[in-house]
């Protein structure tokens, strides 16, 4: 536990198109409200910042990416995959497909240094719908070592925080096994020293600060 | 206290306002009070990054005063009947704006404290294309004027720097686009369009049928690769558009069957996320549903969708807009290059260009950049020239606060449909007109007026094309570049290369 300052995560999410990913984000990033409205379709790269409690004592800032789910002009957004310090690997559970590509996005996005994952099963308000079961999916969540398998809905608003805490404190025990180590400048984790942060209202430096 | 030489702004800030904060304490807890009431807000200065003032109209009385948070969040107060010109004066009064503004030099931890700035519509005029503001709105009359009496079009140079200056008329949209979009040829008699349009038609319809007399195994295969995605996506796209409003809307269909269409008539490219931004607006405009595919078809032709499956074509696009950075702005270039391979990618500028900036304006504004583009003026990259203008314009807290690559994501993306798209537009004009004067164009930038057809170089005037290096492929620059001993290009009058960097500098 750091007192002198708090965790930066870069965060991506993944997964086939129209499986939710902007929503599950919006709803997270810009609350329930967000998660309501369906989004255009993502075209090249979003970007939200949120900042989470990070138990037993800090927080963390999560920046995270929202990418497209359709396979146009990847290999210009690879390169960030690599950088990122957890990915939230996201499927329609309505729609066996988006499931069975599972596999194939963890291993694009594995490298040689794997993030965390977690493994998204999306839209589970759709309950009559389901075309994936939670055995089955938690099965493979383990068998490709991710952290967990969390079901979610933006719609409903279930679990979408969850799923955020989940992966952030998968980084942070990776981190406290050394598996991974805070970078300056290069994206995936830094550690941003509490100076900088706008929050608190007395800091060192006054002179940033306006008096009146 | 006037000398307003830098570096101890803030201190000044804290001395001046010392010995009066008991009495501000006071007025603080009415201020609260009053919020309470009448749902005034208030910003706390510290906590705040930038503040600009963005006039929208010639007056400079209307437009947006935009507060950017540290976080890149913005508050935008809209001043849709005047009275920001008074806030202006104020700020502009208030001493620690003007103190604070245009510091550049500043280090990085200083400039967290306030950025103060004013845009105003009209740019300087040394900032201006010459030839802006004489062309009106291409109109009915106008358009007919350019229309022999067969129904050609009279010199398509002409019609296509009206439509690049002024812009069509929503009336005639539907009229014109055809043009634009090479389902007509400028050529082409009102007589020989009909009779294309009932052949086109029957293509399209036999185009449909391919589709719809596919075997089960295609059926699921194309249901896989292409409708899959469709179906999820025409459902998402431009729904708060009238056109397309409501459940069960015809026109989402009509959107549907275009796409689907377009995919068997081009396998190869099928359907990509994206493309259904691109055709509604054409749907809504051109209506007829063969007409709209005709002219999809041939806006495909000009977006870099074309060049499935490889990325090569946005990386071509992406390294000319790096390398008319450098050259139109070399300040953000730079910080862009300080960031590396990360920054290079530019991350926050794929949309712009993927979707023509559609996403990022008003649809009113965004079109009028479309049809800027597909007049193919003087060039056919001229969004690359509306990305520099946005950057330029919109650009400087990037630079003064050394955002990196997440950041800049951040800033660009909030700054999503808050941008004024006249200024942009004007902007971008500008900025083709002091890239035409330059005297020589590296080779990297060769190609930016290579397919234009006449008028880039109108004058006569050709500029030197210098060879900037990096032809991992070839022993000699592929472009007739010069480089130290080199022949001149074709048409150049021999003028030899200078070697210095400057010799971009724009001609005063």
């Amino acid at each position: 536990p750091d007192l002198g300052g708090h965790y930066q995560f870069r965060v991506i999410v993944l997964g086939d198109a129209a499986v939710g990913k902007s929503s599950l984000l919006r709803c997270f990033a810009e609350g329930p409200a967000g998660g309501v409205a369906t989004p255009c379709p993502t075209v090249g790269v979003d970007f939200y910042s949120c900042t989470i409690p990070l138990p037993p004592a800090g927080r963390a800032k999560l920046q995270l990416w929202d990418t497209a789910g359709q396979e146009r002009f990847r290999s210009i957004t690879r390169s960030f995959y690599r950088s990122a310090a957890g990915v939230l690997l996201v499927f329609d559970l309505t729609n066996r497909a988006s499931f069975e590509r599972v596999p194939e996005w963890h291993h694009e996005a594995a490298g040689d240094r794997p993030p965390a994952f977690v493994l998204v099963g999306h839209k589970c308000d759709l309950a009559a719908q389901r075309a994936v079961s939670a055995e089955e999916a938690g099965h493979l969540a383990a068998s490709l070592g991710m952290v967990a398998f969390v079901e979610t809905s933006a719609r409903g608003n279930l679990n979408v925080e969850l799923a955020f805490q989940t992966l952030a404190g998968g980084i942070q025990r990776a981190l406290g096994r050394g598996g991974v180590t805070p970078h300056r400048g290069c994206g995936g984790i830094r550690l941003i020293p509490s100076r900088s942060h706008p929050r608190p209202p007395a800091r060192g430096e006054p002179r940033q600060r306006c008096q009146c | 206290t006037s000398s307003a030489s830098s570096l101890d702004t803030s201190a000044q800030f804290q001395e001046n306002n010392g010995p009066t904060q008991s009495t501000r304490w006071d007025e603080q807890q009415k201020v609260f009070a009053l919020e309470q009431v009448c749902g005034v807000f208030r910003v706390d200065l510290g906590q705040m990054r930038s503040l600009r003032l963005f006039f929208s109209d010639e007056a400079c009385t209307c437009g947006q005063l935009v507060v950017a948070s540290r976080e890149s969040q913005y508050k935008i107060f809209h001043f849709h009947h005047g009275g920001l010109d008074k806030l202006s004066e104020v700020f502009q009064q208030w001493k620690y704006c003007t103190e604070t503004h245009l510091k550049d030099q500043q280090l990085a931890d200083e400039k967290t404290c306030m950025q103060f700035s004013i845009r105003r519509p009209k740019l300087p005029s040394s900032e201006t294309h010459p030839e802006e503001n004489t062309y009106k709105r291409l109109d009915v009359s106008a358009w007919l004027h350019h229309l022999n009496e067969a129904g050609q079009v009279e010199e398509e140079y002409k019609l296509q720097k009206a439509i690049f200056f002024g812009g069509i008329d929503i009336s005639i949209r539907g009229e014109v686009w055809p043009f634009l979009l090479h389902y007509y040829s400028y050529e082409s008699t009102s007589e020989e369009r009909e009779a294309l349009r009932l052949q086109k038609r029957k293509e399209y319809f036999e185009i449909q049928e391919k589709r719809l007399s596919m075997t089960p195994d295609e059926q699921k295969d194309f249901w896989r690769k292409v409708q899959f995605t469709v179906d999820k996506d025409v459902v998402r796209t431009d729904r708060s558009n009238q056109f397309f409003r409501g459940e069960n809307n015809p026109n989402v269909e009509t959107m549907r069957r275009i796409l689907l269409n377009y995919a068997v008539y081009n396998p190869t490219i099928g359907y990509s996320q994206g493309m259904s931004d691109l055709v509604a607006p054409l749907l809504a405009e051109v209506l007829d549903e063969s007409d709209t595919f005709w002219c999809f078809v041939g806006l495909m032709q000009n977006t870099i969708f074309i060049s499935s499956p490889r990325d090569e074509d946005m990386e071509k696009q992406l390294m000319y807009l790096r390398e008319l950075l450098r050259l139109m702005h070399p300040r953000f270039y730079q910080h862009l290059s300080s960031l590396g391979e990360d920054g290079l990618q530019m991350l926050f500028c794929h949309r712009w260009i993927l979707l023509c900036f559609k996403r990022e304006f008003p649809d009113a504004e965004a079109l009028r950049m479309w049809e800027a583009c597909w007049a193919h003026y003087q060039t056919d990259y001229f969004h690359l020239f509306i990305c520099v203008a946005i950057v330029v314009i919109y650009g400087d807290d990037v630079i003064e606060q050394q955002l990196a690559t997440d950041q800049m994501l951040l800033h660009f993306g909030n700054l999503a449909m808050h941008m004024n798209g006249e200024l942009v537009l004007r902007k971008a004009r500008s900025l083709l007109y002091q890239f035409h004067l330059l005297p020589r164009i590296p080779c990297s930038l060769h190609d930016l007026c290579k397919l234009c057809g006449t008028g880039m170089w109108d004058s006569g005037f050709i500029p030197a094309v210098e060879c900037s290096g990096h032809h991992p492929e070839c022993e000699s620059c592929p472009y007739g570049g010069l480089a130290e001993v080199s022949s001149p290009k074709p048409g150049s009058e021999g003028k030899r290369g200078l070697k210095t960097r400057d010799v971009f500098a724009f001609r005063k």
